[in-house]
C-alpha cells in the first residue's frame, strides 16, 4: 500500500520508545494531521512525564501539527528542518501556546532511538533504557 | 537628536526601519535600508511628495528608539528658501510602522495640496541584501477596500505589506494620494499605517504581535528602566553610557512566537536581528545583575532548540546549542541552513556556564532541574561530538561546505585564526578560548549535578575531567618561548602561535595556571602589542595579519574587553581590569554613549579618538552589555550563597559609584564604591578618562 511508508513506521516506533528524558518538559497531547491526496491520516501523540502514547485517529489535543505526508517524511528522516517547514508554510501548528512548545515537539522527530539515549549523559538512563528494551522485546508490539 | 542628518534608524526588537533624514526610503538591492521584520524587507520604497515636490530634512528627532520625528520642508536641500509649508512626519514602530503626517501652512494664502506617498517592496531576504541574490517567487501589488496590498508569494511562503490611511485616500498599485485644502495658518493631519504580515495557507497572519504602538512601547521601556538598578557616580559619561546601554538592550529585545511572550535579545542591527546562541548567552551573562530575565528566556529557548540529530546542512549534532536561527525566505527553502544553524563551537559550553551563573544570581533552581537533560546532552556533545581530533579538545570543522561557517568561534570571519606569520591553519581547529569555556562548563556543571541533580558521581567525574583538561591544555597550548597560550591547535595538533585577545577569555574561564603563566598572559594583554590605550586588540600589532581596521584581526571589540576585564578580576588583577574598563567606557563618549560592535585598533596616543569601524553593527547587544559587565567588574560584584559580595576597584578618574537595587536571590542589594584614601590616589593609574570628544 502506498501509504504504508516511513511516516507510519515512525508513529509505530514512537509509541514503543519508553521513557524519553528529553521529552520530560513536554506534557501535552498533539494531533498530527498528515495530508496525502484525498485522505488525511491522524495520530494522537500524548506525552506525560517523558512517556509517549500514540493512538491512531483523531481526538482532542493541546496542539495540532498539520502538513503533507511528503513534508512529514522529510522531517522525520532529517532531510528537512521542521522550523523551516513552519516558516515556509508547508506545515502549520495551532493550539494555544503551541509555538512555545515547538522546540520540544520537534524532538519527537529526533534521530535513531539508540543515539537519543546515549547523548544524554546519564548512566541511570542507560540502565533504564536497557530495561525498556527488554520490556519491549517481551511485549506485544510488532 | 541624531548626530548628523544621515540615515535614521528606529527599531523594535528584530523589526526596524532605516530611512534617509527626511524619512524617505529608496533602497538599492544591496543596502539595508527599508522596513525589515523577521529577516524580510517589507518596504524598499517609501517616498513622500507634496504637490509633486520632494521634501528635505531640517532636523530629525529620535528621542525614543522606536520613534522618529522628521521636520521637513518642500524643495531641494541645496536651495534654501523660506518655506510656506512645513511637514512633520512622526514614525512609530507598530507591526511595521505608523506614520503621522502633519502639514502646517505658514503662508498668508490658502493652498490646495496633493500629498503623495509612493510605496513598493522587493521582499528581499536579508541574506539577499547581504549577498545581492535574485527572487524566485512572484511579487504583486493590488488595491482592495481602501488599502494597498504589496505581496510576495513563493509556493506556500506568503508575505504581505498592507498600507492603509486614517482619512480619505486614493490608492493605486504604486502608492496612495491624499488631497486637502489648507487655510492660512491651517493644519492638516493624517495617519498612514504599514503593516507587515506573515500569511499562512489558512489565511491567518502569523506575525508575532508584541508591545505594539507608542503607548505599549513606552510602558515597556519605563517598566524595564524602573526594574533595573539605579546608578550614581561622579563621572557623568558613565551614567549616560549606562542609560544608553539599558535603552539599547530594551530596544533589541524581541519576542518570537517560540518565546511565549518572553523576550530575548536580537544580536545586532542591521545584519544580526535574530536569535544567536553565542550572542544571546554572552549578552545575558553581561546583563545578569541588571536584567536577569534575559538569561531565563535565552536558556529556555536555546534548550528547546538544542540539536537532536546529525545533519550536515545545518552542522547539527545531538546536544549542540544553536548558532543562529533565521525566519526569512532563504531559510524557509533551506537555501541557507539557518533552520536553525548549529555551526558554533562555543555556544554549547557557554550555555552551561550561563545556566550555572544564572542560578548563582537568581536562585532559580527550578530551571536548573527542568533543563537537566539538555545540560547533560550538552556535556555529552563536548566529549563526543566536539572532540574531532581525539585529543580531548573542543574543535570545529564545518560539514556544510557551501554555506556553513569556516570559523565557529566568536571570531567567525575567514581569516581570524592564523599563525604568527599569517598562514592559515588546517582543520579541525581547536581555539584556546573554547577549551576555557569547556573547562568552566564542567566545573560549573559539577556544582549543578551535586546540588540540584542529585548525582554526586557525575559531579566527581566532571571535576576530574575538568582538572585533566586544565593540565592537558596548559601542556599543549602553552608556547614556552613566547610565554603565552597558542590561539589554537590545528588539525595536526600544532600550535597556532599568533598573539590574540582569545587568551584574555582564558582568565575568565579559570583554565590559566596561577602564577607565572597568569602573569605572562596579563603582561601580554596590557602590553603595547595588545593594549591600544582604549582596549585590547583582537590581534597583536606584530602579527602577520594585523590590521587596525580588520574585523577580527586588529580592531578592539568592547564585548571582548568586558570578558577580558572580568577574567583579570577573577585572577586578582584589579588595576588592569579597571584600566580596560576605563579605556572602553571612555571611548563610548565618542559614540554618544553607544559602544559600537568594534572600533579601530589604532594607538590611542596616535588618533586621540576611537576610529569607527566602517560597517560595525550598532546597536549591538553584547556591546550594549559591555558597560554593564564593566560595572560588575569595577564593583567586584559576586554572589556568595544568598548574599551579594562587593569588592570594588575603580579606575583613576572615578572616585565613587553607587549601584542601588541590584536584583538577585537576596531580593535587592546595594553596592557602594568609594576611593579609599589620598594615598591610593597617588598610586592610582594614570588618569585615563578624558574630558570627552571635542
Amino acid at each position: 500500500m502506498v501509504h504504508s511508508d516511513r511516516v507510519e513506521e515512525f508513529f509505530d516506533e514512537l509509541g514503543r520508545r519508553g521513557h524519553e528524558p528529553l521529552l520530560d518538559r513536554l506534557n501535552a497531547t498533539g494531533r498530527f494531521e498528515v495530508l496525502g491526496g484525498e485522505r488525511t491520516d491522524e495520530w494522537l501523540v500524548a506525552v506525560r512525564g517523558g512517556y509517549i502514547t500514540v493512538t491512531r485517529g483523531g481526538g482532542d489535543a493541546d496542539y495540532v501539527l498539520r502538513g503533507a505526508r511528503h513534508d512529514f517524511d522529510r522531517i522525520i528522516h532529517g532531510d528537512a528542518g521542521s522550523v523551516a517547514a513552519l516558516v515556509r508554510g508547508t506545515m502549520t501548528l495551532s493550539g494555544s501556546n503551541a509555538h512555545v512548545r515547538f522546540g520540544l515537539i520537534t524532538r519527537l522527530f529526533a534521530g535513531a532511538p539508540d543515539s537519543r539515549r546515549v547523548w544524554v549523559d546519564d548512566p541511570r538512563l542507560v540502565a533504564e533504557g536497557q530495561q525498556d528494551r527488554e520490556g519491549a522485546a517481551g511485549g506485544t508490539h510488532g | 537628536m541624531s548626530e548628523a542628518l544621515g540615515q535614521v534608524t528606529i527599531l523594535d526588537g528584530n523589526s526596524f526601519v532605516v530611512s534617509d533624514a527626511a524619512g524617505d526610503i529608496e533602497a538599492t538591492p544591496t543596502d539595508p535600508t527599508g522596513l525589515f521584520l523577521y529577516d524580510t524587507r517589507y518596504l524598499s520604497h517609501w517616498v513622500l511628495t507634496v504637490n509633486d515636490e520632494r521634501l528635505h530634512a531640517l532636523s530629525v528627532d529620535d528621542v525614543q528608539y522606536f520613534e522618529a520625528r522628521y521636520f521637513i520642508v518642500p524643495g531641494e536641500a541645496t536651495v534654501y528658501r523660506d518655506a510656506q509649508l512645513s511637514v512633520v512626519r512622526q514614525r512609530t514602530m507598530r507591526n511595521g510602522f505608523e506614520e503621522e503626517l502633519t502639514i502646517l501652512n505658514h503662508g498668508e494664502d490658502a493652498v490646495d495640496l496633493v500629498v503623495r506617498v509612493d510605496a513598493g517592496s522587493d521582499f528581499a531576504d536579508l541574506f539577499e541584501v547581504k549577498d545581492a541574490q535574485g527572487k524566485k517567487g512572484k511579487r504583486y501589488a493590488r488595491v482592495e477596500d481602501d488599502q494597498l496590498i504589496l505581496g510576495y508569494q513563493r509556493q506556500t511562503f506568503h508575505r504581505t505589506t498592507v498600507v492603509t490611511a486614517s482619512g480619505p485616500a486614493r490608492f493605486d498599485d504604486r502608492g496612495l494620494t491624499l488631497t486637502t485644502h489648507l487655510e492660512p495658518r491651517g493644519r492638516w493631519m493624517a495617519t498612514i499605517r504599514v503593516e507587515a504580515q506573515i500569511l499562512l495557507p489558512t489565511g491567518e497572519n502569523a506575525m508575532p504581535r508584541w508591545r505594539q504602538g507608542h503607548d505599549h512601547l513606552e510602558r515597556d521601556l519605563d517598566a524595564l528602566m524602573r526594574s533595573t538598578p539605579k546608578l550614581e557616580c561622579d563621572w557623568q559619561p558613565l551614567k549616560d553610557t549606562y542609560r544608553r546601554s539599558l535603552v539599547d538592550l530594551a530596544a533589541l529585545r524581541f519576542s518570537p512566537r517560540i518565546a511565549g511572550g518572553q523576550s530575548l535579545p536580537a544580536a545586532g542591527l542591521p545584519w544580526f536581528m535574530s536569535v544567536f546562541g553565542r550572542d544571546s548567552i554572552l549578552t545575558s551573562l553581561q546583563a545578569l545583575p541588571f536584567v536577569p530575565s534575559l538569561a531565563a528566556t535565552t536558556l529556555r529557548v536555546l534548550a528547546d532548540f538544542q540539536g537532536t540529530r546529525r545533519n550536515d546542512h545545518r552542522d547539527e549534532d545531538p546536544g549542540r546549542i544553536l548558532h543562529e536561527m533565521r525566519f526569512g525566505e532563504s531559510m524557509a527553502f533551506e537555501e541557507r541552513p539557518h533552520a536553525p544553524y548549529y555551526g558554533t563551537a562555543d555556544a554549547t559550553p557557554l550555555f552551561l556556564v550561563l545556566l550555572d551563573e544564572y542560578e548563582r544570581w537568581s536562585g532559580d533552581a527550578d530551571l536548573v532541574r527542568a533543563v537537566e537533560y539538555e545540560a547533560r546532552a550538552a556535556l555529552k556533545w563536548i566529549d563526543e561530538y566536539a572532540d574531532l581530533t581525539g585529543m580531548g579538545y573542543v574543535a570545529y570543522q564545518r560539514r556544510n561546505l557551501e554555506t556553513g561557517l569556516e570559523n565557529q568561534c566568536w571570531k567567525d570571519s575567514w581569516d581570524s585564526v592564523s599563525f604568527r606569520d599569517g598562514r592559515l591553519p588546517g582543520f579541525p581547529r581547536a581555539t584556546c578560548e573554547c577549551q576555557g569555556y569547556a573547562y568552566d562548563a564542567k566545573v560549573r556543571a559539577a556544582r549543578l549535578a551535586r546540588q540540584f541533580w542529585g548525582d554526586p558521581d557525575y559531579a566527581d567525574r566532571l571535576e576530574r575531567e575538568a582538572a585533566e583538561l586544565k593540565a592537558r591544555f596548559n601542556r599543549d597550548f602553552w608556547i614556552a618561548d613566547r610565554g603565552c597560550y597558542a590561539l589554537a591547535l590545528d588539525g595536526g595538533g600544532n600550535q597556532v602561535d599568533a598573539l590574540s585577545s582569545n587568551i584574555g577569555h582564558l582568565l575568565w574561564s579559570g583554565i590559566v595556571e596561577e602564577g607565572e603563566k597568569a602573569d605572562a598572559v596579563v603582561g601580554h594583554l596590557m602590553g603595547t602589542e595588545m593594549f591600544s590605550g582604549w582596549g585590547v586588540r583582537t590581534l597583536g600589532e606584530d602579527e602577520g595579519r594585523y590590521n587596525p581596521i580588520g574585523y577580527h584581526v586588529g580592531t578592539v571589540w568592547p564585548f571582548d574587553n568586558s570578558f577580558i576585564a572580568w577574567g583579570l578580576r577573577r585572577y586578582g588583577y584589579k588595576e588592569q581590569a579597571a584600566r580596560i574598563a576605563a579605556g572602553i567606557l571612555d571611548s563610548a563618549q565618542f559614540f554618544n554613549g553607544r559602544l559600537p560592535e568594534a572600533f579601530g585598533g589604532y594607538e590611542r596616543a596616535l588618533t586621540r579618538y576611537p576610529v569607527r569601524y566602517p560597517t560595525a553593527c550598532s546597536p549591538q547587544a553584547w556591546s550594549s552589555g559591555a558597560p554593564l559587565l564593566f560595572l560588575r567588574t569595577m564593583l567586584g560584584l559576586e554572589p556568595s550563597g544568598d548574599n551579594l559580595v562587593v569588592n570594588p576597584a575603580l579606575p583613576g578618574g572615578i572616585t565613587h559609584i553607587e549601584l542601588l537595587d541590584i536584583p538577585g536571590r537576596w531580593g535587592k542589594a546595594d553596592a557602594f564604591a568609594r576611593e579609599r584614601s589620598e594615598a591610593d590616589t597617588q598610586h592610582a593609574l594614570h588618569p585615563q578618562l578624558s574630558a570627552g570628544p571635542g
